[in-house]
């Protein structure tokens, strides 16, 4: 990650801002710097009696005026509740809630700083989830990634941060409410490499290897939604008009404080929650796995010992089967009967293989960028899953 | 010694000696919270305990006392650290001292195996056999199915499976016949099948 | 490629890693005439501006009901609101009453028998009759 040409890259996103902000009608105010905060919606006085009748002569908004977000109580409490560097202003926060199926105007709605912020929790994310557990299957990691960065998480960030949804985008709308609408935007918001086979999709289902994915498809390793309708959709646009704040937030960091303070907000936001990884493994054949993974790695091939058993002859056995490579123990698991056991010793080795972790502090690439940093040893890199 | 048996039963059903036996007449029983908490408290086990045979100012001592529970795989077991891993040379080291628990049993201490069926290679098939595998296959399916030839080339039927597939025609009265067989099935046999389908899916999810 | 992955979604506990006030809102509401808020006006005018500086995080509003008795409204992350009626109250009482509403975190109350109640899984596992040593205890 190179440091000069994002930080231009962030800068841009702002010039582009208040460039479009000038170029658009005369009734888009440009960019507001005003720092000033109101706790109280009795202490903001508003009377802006003056511009009533100019007003009334154009079609409304479809989203507040950046102006109006210094007046509004509940973006001040959004950005205090969220410990908020003071350099982030009020405005820039308004601007990360408008989602562009509200306002489709780039310069207004919050699909650059989303992008710009998804690209910083998505690497954070990976580069923990590579250097913490150096040996998860490529399936695994993805869908650690999508529990921690997916829409579905962020969505979940962000109602614990007591982020209100308005009942519908317009001008008149509090700037400290999220604007939204459960429609496609029209703006390209979503990215990822898209196969040449796509057009193809709705007749066949070609195969997409895991391998390709690395270099195809999006961040998680999917293919690039369609618009939807139906049912679902509804709850895919929440998902992402949530998500996209998050991201938006993110992005705003990174714009206003620089990298540490987007890294230290990633680390306390999301990376602090937590996954349970034992349970996220699906095997087809476990016990073919484990005999594969001891032949490559050149251990003795593994035995399964019956360490106790109970009842039987009886209706509700108990059976403690452990898996052994020699004399080392790999795993155990208990059963109503012997192959049950057997399998489940197996699934719970190879779970122990795939889950192992060099500790629960390892240094990540970007910790490289503090100053005086020690020098960087290498991490565990593994050579791959079991095929 | 009596009136501690009598005051804490629970340190009476420990006492395992033949001559305290049950009293014939009625013993109160524990009519308030604070004392059946009080009758149930017992000493820790000695493994909890540190060592008491080291003279006073003893050393710190490390209490082993492994959970009697499944194992986790959060726990890499100690063939899988790589070489690099801090706890690969603790482990080493640990093992290498006298009498440690941590030392690993010898294979003839270990429980015995679990008899299944396993594959067990001999790589005896040569070119040869596999075309003659393939002409009795295909000369007539019915008569030399994938068990019978096993039998006859003594390896394994998943083995002739593989070498010589059968024609397409025998696997399509083999799915018609086991469809036939299906379609006379009643409910109840049709549900079990598909609970346990369902079973040995929530099996390899990890959710059984 | 014979492992699948089951979709998850990670938890988050409020206080590990970052600290979310749980109170985003207080509704203050008053009468002009009546004796029960002679302290809510009180408090109003001379302690809630020193308060609601403080504590940034809470959007305050202040609102009259006129021939109702005085009442703060605590609307929480979490969906539910908790009204506390303070009539009758002197500004430093009803201050204290504000302090609870903030500090609340908007669940019902429920008796909690443990200092922590974590749910991270036991480091010993849970105790299997079939594994140890089969110690006599």
């Amino acid at each position: 990650m190179k440091r000069a040409p994002l930080q231009r890259w962030g800068g841009q996103l702002l010039q582009a801002r208040s460039r479009a902000a000038m170029a658009a009608p005369a009734a888009r105010q440009p960019f507001a710097a005003s720092l000033h905060r109101h706790a109280s919606s009795a202490a903001a006085t508003h009377s802006p009696a003056d511009d009533i009748p100019a007003e009334s002569l154009r079609s409304p908004l479809p989203s507040p005026r950046p102006n109006r977000a210094a007046e509004s109580a509940k973006l001040a409490a959004l950005h205090a509740r969220l410990s908020l560097s003071n350099k982030i202003p009020l405005e820039t926060l308004a601007r990360a809630l408008v989602v562009p199926s509200a306002d489709v105007n780039a310069s207004f709605n919050n699909s650059n700083l989303a992008f710009l912020g998804s690209t910083f929790i998505n690497y954070h994310v990976l580069e923990y989830l590579a250097v913490k557990w150096p040996r998860l299957p490529m399936t695994i990691l993805y869908e650690a990634l999508r529990a921690y960065a997916g829409k579905e998480s962020l969505h979940q960030i962000a109602r614990r941060w007591g982020v209100e949804a308005a009942a519908a985008p317009g001008e008149e709308v509090d700037p400290g409410l999220l604007q939204w609408k459960p429609q496609e935007s029209g703006l390209q918001t979503r990215w990822g490499y898209v196969r040449a086979e796509a057009v193809h999709f709705d007749r066949f289902e070609p195969r997409r290897g895991i391998s390709s994915r690395v270099v195809m498809d999006d961040e998680f390793g999917d293919t690039l939604q369609a618009p939807k309708t139906g049912p679902e959709a509804f709850k895919f646009y929440q998902d992402e008009a949530y998500g996209s704040f998050v991201q938006a937030v993110v992005g705003s960091i990174y714009t206003h404080c620089g990298r540490e303070a987007t890294r230290d907000f990633v680390q306390s936001h999301i990376l602090s929650r937590q996954i349970d990884l034992s349970s996220m493994f699906q095997f087809q054949l476990p016990t073919r796995e484990l005999a594969m993974l001891c032949a490559r790695e050149g251990f003795s091939s593994p035995i399964a010992r019956l360490e106790s058993e109970t009842g039987r002859l009886s209706r509700t056995p108990v059976f403690v089967v452990g898996i052994y490579s020699g004399s080392e123990k790999l795993g155990e698991g208990s059963g109503p009967s012997l192959n049950i056991a057997r399998w489940k010793a197996s699934m719970n080795a190879l779970k122990a293989w795939y889950m192992y972790s060099p500790g629960n502090k390892v240094r990540v690439p970007s910790d490289m960028f503090e100053e005086d940093a020690k020098p960087w040893k290498a991490p565990h890199i593994d050579i791959g899953e079991i095929i | 010694m009596e009136f501690r048996a009598l005051a804490r039963p629970a340190v009476r059903l420990l006492n395992t000696s033949p001559a305290t036996t049950l009293p014939l007449v009625a013993v109160r029983g524990h009519k308030t919270t604070a004392r059946t908490k009080r009758s149930l408290k017992i000493a820790p086990h000695d493994s909890f305990l540190p060592n008491r045979q080291i003279a006073f100012p003893a050393a710190d001592s490390i209490i082993y006392n492994p959970p009697s529970s499944e194992a986790s795989p959060e726990h890499t077991p100690f063939i899988f650290l790589p070489s690099n891993d801090a706890r690969r040379a603790a482990f080493t080291r640990l093992r290498h001292i006298a009498n440690s628990p941590a030392a690993p049993k010898k294979v003839s201490e270990l429980p015995k195996e679990v008899e299944y069926k396993r594959r067990t290679p001999s790589y005896h098939l040569g070119a040869e056999d596999i075309k003659e595998m393939k002409r009795l296959r295909n000369e007539d399916p019915f008569k030399w199915t994938s068990y019978a030839l096993a039998e006859k080339f003594q390896c394994s039927s998943v083995f002739v499976r593989m070498a010589a597939p059968a024609p397409a025609e025998y696997l399509k009265a083999l799915k018609d016949k086991a469809e036939r067989r299906e379609g006379r099935w009643g409910h109840i046999r049709t549900k079990a099948r598909e609970d346990r389908k369902r079973r040995t899916d929530l099996l390899y999810r990890g959710e059984m | 490629m014979t492992i699948k992955a089951i979709r998850a979604v990670a938890t988050g506990q409020n206080g590990v890693g970052s600290f979310i006030l749980q109170c985003k809102k207080l509704d203050f509401h008053y009468c002009d005439w009546a004796g029960s808020s002679k302290g809510m006006n009180g408090f109003i005018k001379s302690l809630l501006p020193k308060f609601a500086t403080a504590n940034p995080q809470v959007e305050f509003a202040i609102s009259p009901r006129p021939g109702k008795h005085p009442v703060i409204i605590g609307h929480y992350i979490n969906g539910r609101t908790k009204p506390i009626c303070v009539r009758n109250l002197s500004p430093y009482e009803i201050l204290k009453k504000a302090e609870l509403l903030r500090d609340a975190n908007g669940e019902q109350l429920k008796r909690h028998n443990r200092a922590v109640t974590s749910n991270k899984p036991s480091v010993r596992g849970i105790w299997s009759p079939y594994h140890g040593k089969g110690m006599v205890v």
